[in-house]
């Protein structure tokens, strides 16, 4: 009898393991699956590489300008082979990616009125998607902090402190840089 | 005998055909011969399509600086998949291309801008056709132009006589940007 009871215990021991085993299952698969519903699918990912990709062109906000506070040094213009397909026929594909490097500059101490690039402000990207940015042009617009792939800077406010000015450039599928020769 | 004589004299005629054609493939086949072997084969090649390659770093060089008058404006260097592989170990293996871009700049209200062309620089790792330089070749193209050559042999040796003083980094100067 002793042993019967004991296997008994073993059995309904087994059974409450299996019903926890199982709960725990279904909570994982619910947890993931609520994530992967609930997860903005419309955030523009961090531009991986893009510092092997094509050079589009550069510009210097000096001291004399207005922007200098915000935005002052030097700008790189990057775009991925998309992205250079389009700045060649003038409407971008689908999958193109557009970079703007924002770096501080920094006087050589000991080469007098040279300049070289210092450290990175931020990350402007532009990606085209034209279902998942429908509302902007087809552009989803993004930026990232100093070297971060995840502190973002514009989020949700892409219409307003993005899209607002880039759709003077409709004509040119919204894109204000041209590739220099 | 008529008709042999017509035979023999097509016969002589073709031969003599055939012995001027012979001639005349040899003379070309010497012509090129002579011609590739004669050529300056450690030319380094103008470097189609730099412009889509890596982009490395980007310097200025403003009106204070002594360089102002040749190479004032925007310098950005750019490197092949070869060379790219050099930065990041610090040796540059043969076929490694390295460009240094020289546009001269235009400035309006504190915002500057990509003027023309001054000059690319050409640096083309090839062992050993330039064993004396460090295993570099070196060239600069006047302008956009892809023919007009600035570098002759004395140049040469005063880019190595610069270059070569970086050693430990295989002659080369600039590091990527990351």
């Amino acid at each position: 009898m002793a042993i019967h009871e004991n296997t008994e215990k073993l059995i309904s021991l087994a059974k409450w393991r299996r019903g926890v085993f199982l709960a725990l299952a279904v909570t994982c698969i619910m947890t993931w699956s609520l994530s992967s519903w609930a997860k903005p699918d419309d955030a523009v990912p961090y531009p991986v590489g893009y510092r092997q990709w094509a050079h589009v062109k550069s510009t210097i906000i000096g001291p004399k300008s207005s922007l200098y506070e915000k935005i002052g040094g030097i700008q790189h213009i990057y775009a991925n082979e998309k992205g250079m397909e389009g700045y060649g026929a003038g409407r971008f594909p689908e999958g193109s990616i557009l970079i703007y490097d924002f770096l501080k500059t920094e006087e050589d101490a000991n080469s007098p009125g040279v300049t070289h690039e210092g450290s990175r402000r931020f990350t402007s990207v532009m990606v085209k998607d034209s279902k998942r940015y429908a509302a902007t042009g087809g552009w989803g617009f993004e930026e990232f902090r100093g070297d971060s792939q995840t502190d973002r800077m514009i989020g949700a406010e892409a219409p307003t402190k993005c899209y607002a000015c880039h759709t003077s450039q409709k004509d040119r599928d919204y894109v204000f840089s041209a590739f220099r020769k | 005998m008529t008709k042999r004589e017509d035979v023999k004299e097509r016969t002589s005629l073709f031969g003599r055909r055939r012995m001027r054609i012979a001639v005349l493939i040899a003379t070309v086949i010497v012509t090129l011969g002579l011609y590739a072997w004669a050529k300056p084969n450690d030319e380094v090649p103008y470097p189609a399509g730099y412009r889509t390659w890596t982009h490395v770093r980007s310097a200025l060089v403003g009106p204070q600086s002594p360089a102002f008058e040749n190479s004032g404006g925007i310098h950005h260097i750019y490197a092949n998949e070869k060379a790219m592989e050099g930065y990041h170990t610090g040796r540059y293996p043969d076929g490694s291309v390295i460009v240094a871009d020289f546009l001269e700049t235009r400035e309006n209200a504190g915002v500057t801008t990509e003027g023309p062309r001054r000059r690319i620089d050409v640096m083309v790792k090839d062992s050993k056709r330039n064993a004396a330089t460090g295993g570099w070749g070196f060239e600069q193209f006047r302008g956009d132009s892809q023919t007009d050559r600035v570098v002759t042999a004395e140049i040469a040796t005063k880019c190595f006589a610069c270059h070569g003083k970086q050693k430990e980094r295989d002659s080369v100067f600039s590091e990527f940007r990351k």
